[in-house]
């Protein structure tokens, strides 16, 4: 639920009818809302993209191993090299879940972002990770050293949990997809 | 009305947020609007400037008689491996190597050495101040300060007068992890307490000197632990008021005695740094010291109450023995590139806050910027 605080915000920003549009099923665009977005303060900006994912998306977060699944409907997926600074990152991202199809997953690879700004991320309207974790009996392609830098499972649930969201891990090793809820 | 609006309102009136109001907006789910009302804060003490400075780590010895369960870095005695005490010239020898390009400030931390003369430690700082007259030594926690009244058998005020004949200028703020006792007999039962190393700043703050605090957050500690941390410092800086700047330190924990614990993640990294804005009302900047956090976080930190983002450092090696993947120094260029890529006007500054240099902002704010480019943005791969 949103804070008064943060529906002032919303409303000094000018958001908050972006926001009421989405509700209704609309999708911002234009020049007027590209300029609305460019200028928006970055955490009113998260926070308006943090709504928007918990009404279209829920706190689920799926986390496909080793690697994002195939291309299909509402699946937008922020590829391997971000911008240098995480607050390019961050407003790009927000800008993307307010400005994207209706539901969309968007998805962040951790292995890149790192699992620090790819935790915050999901307050920014990210709603999915994909990244190579560490599996029991390792990955004989990798060295030992590399190995131990890949976090475990139980660690990458840990990160989705303490931001306040439900990881679900969804293995895209092959077809089709097994999912399975992790025990926290 | 919500608990983080009754804050709000408090802040708005300018009255001091209390213990429980601490534990709430570390404990509020809306975590991003606990770092808007830091941002406001830091907005109305800094406008839009971001500090930086170019300064050096230097760990002279890892030796420490300390067995903290958090360190990764010390080695307890000459000789262990791993176990390194440098030689004076050698010291020396890494200021002279930088002076193309000479730092504002040394920060030396040290392990707690039993067997090393306190002139060692003199003629280390002038030796410094041969090489360059005016660079600003920040050298020796309250930890270390302590050790060597104990091993030295001298006052806090003794040692600390001495140094300063030396050449000490500052105190950085390491050393303090978490003052409630709860945890400190757990983590750092061999050092100095919480008193001691609050009473060694009292001290140095007395005799003229400016210094910094720090929180070691992320291990066994709880909300309530922190706040109390926090508060301890308030109530130090009404006191003796030479506190600069507070700095949250991000457990790691990579090859120490806490290695199964997880450490914290980016959302409480930021919450941390917002919440210490909103208490600390009486310290003028927060440090988003960039080696914990990693550059990414740090800059975005600057977002959630943070003005500072360190320094240029060189070479640290405390947080990269503890599993640390940030690289071990940034250039000048990295610093005001990610300042100014946040929306900030970068500051150099020296250990006293006194402005070096005012950069530039970036010519296109930095909203306007990404959406302007954004068809050419490559880095954003839509894959349906």
């Amino acid at each position: 639920m949103t804070s008064k605080l943060v529906e002032r915000l919303f409303e000094h920003e000018g958001l908050a009818p972006l926001l009421a549009l989405r509700k209704e099923g609309g999708v911002p665009a234009g020049a007027e809302a590209a300029d609305l977005l460019s200028r928006a303060a970055l955490l009113a900006l998260g926070a308006a993209a943090d709504v928007a994912r918990r009404q279209e998306c829920g706190d689920e977060v799926r986390i496909y191993v080793p690697a994002p699944p195939p291309p299909g409907p509402g699946l937008l997926v922020l590829g391997a090299s971000p911008p240098a600074g995480g607050t390019a990152f961050l407003r790009e991202l927000a800008t993307l879940r307010l400005t994207g199809p209706i539901g969309a997953r968007i998805v962040v690879d951790f292995g890149a972002v790192g699992l620090e700004i790819a935790q915050v991320a999901l307050s920014f309207g990210a709603t999915d990770w994909a990244g190579p974790i560490a599996r029991r009996g390792g990955l004989p392609l990798i060295d030992a050293d590399d190995q131990r830098k890949l976090v475990k499972r139980r660690e990458i649930a840990g990160f989705v949990e303490r931001a306040g969201f439900r990881p679900l891990f969804v293995s895209t090793d092959a077809p089709p997809p097994v999912r399975s809820h992790v025990e926290s | 009305m919500s608990n983080l609006e009754s804050i709000a309102s408090k802040i708005a009136r300018g009255e001091r947020l209390s213990f429980d109001d601490g534990v709430a907006l570390f404990r509020e789910p809306d975590w991003i609007a606990v770092g808007g009302l830091a941002h406001a804060e830091r907005t109305k003490r800094h406008q839009d400037h971001a500090y930086f400075n170019r300064n050096m780590r230097l760990e002279v010895t890892n030796v420490c008689v300390a067995s903290c369960l958090f360190c990764s870095f010390a080695k307890l005695k000459e000789g262990d491996p791993g176990a390194h005490t440098m030689q004076l010239e050698e010291a020396w020898r890494e200021l002279e190597l930088r002076m193309d390009d000479p730092p504002s400030e040394i920060h030396i931390v040290n392990g707690l050495h039993p067997d090393l003369p306190f002139s060692y430690y003199e003629d280390l700082l002038r030796g410094f101040k041969r090489v360059k007259a005016d660079i600003v030594l920040k050298c020796f926690t309250a930890v270390e300060i302590h050790f060597f009244a104990e091993l030295y058998r001298m006052s806090y005020e003794e040692v600390l007068t001495k140094l300063r004949g030396a050449g000490l200028d500052s105190l950085p703020g390491g050393g303090a992890e978490i003052f409630h006792p709860d945890v400190r007999t757990r983590i750092a039962h061999d050092k100095a307490t919480a008193e001691q190393y609050l009473e060694v700043h009292d001290v140095a703050h007395r005799l003229g000197m400016k210094t910094n605090s720090t929180m070691l957050y992320g291990h066994i500690e709880t909300f309530e632990h922190r706040v109390d941390h926090l508060l301890r410092l308030r109530e130090q800086q009404d006191k003796s008021g030479g506190f600069q700047a507070f700095i949250p330190l991000a457990f790691h924990p990579d090859g120490n005695g806490m290695r199964n614990l997880p450490g914290p993640t980016g959302v409480d990294d930021l919450r941390t740094i917002a919440v210490s804005r909103l208490l600390l009302d009486n310290v003028d900047h927060i440090k988003a010291y960039w080696v914990s956090s990693t550059p990414k976080v740090a800059q975005i930190a600057l977002r959630f109450g943070a003005d500072d983002v360190d320094g240029t450092i060189v070479h640290e090696t405390i947080y990269h023995a503890a599993g640390s993947q940030s690289p071990q120094g940034l250039t000048r260029e990295m610093l005001i590139r990610l300042i100014r890529e946040a929306g900030f006007m970068p500051v150099e500054r020296d250990t006293y806050y006194r402005v070096i240099e005012e950069l530039p902002r970036a010519a296109v704010p930095e909203g306007a910027l990404k959406v302007r480019d954004r068809k050419a943005n490559k880095h954003l791969e839509v894959i349906s």
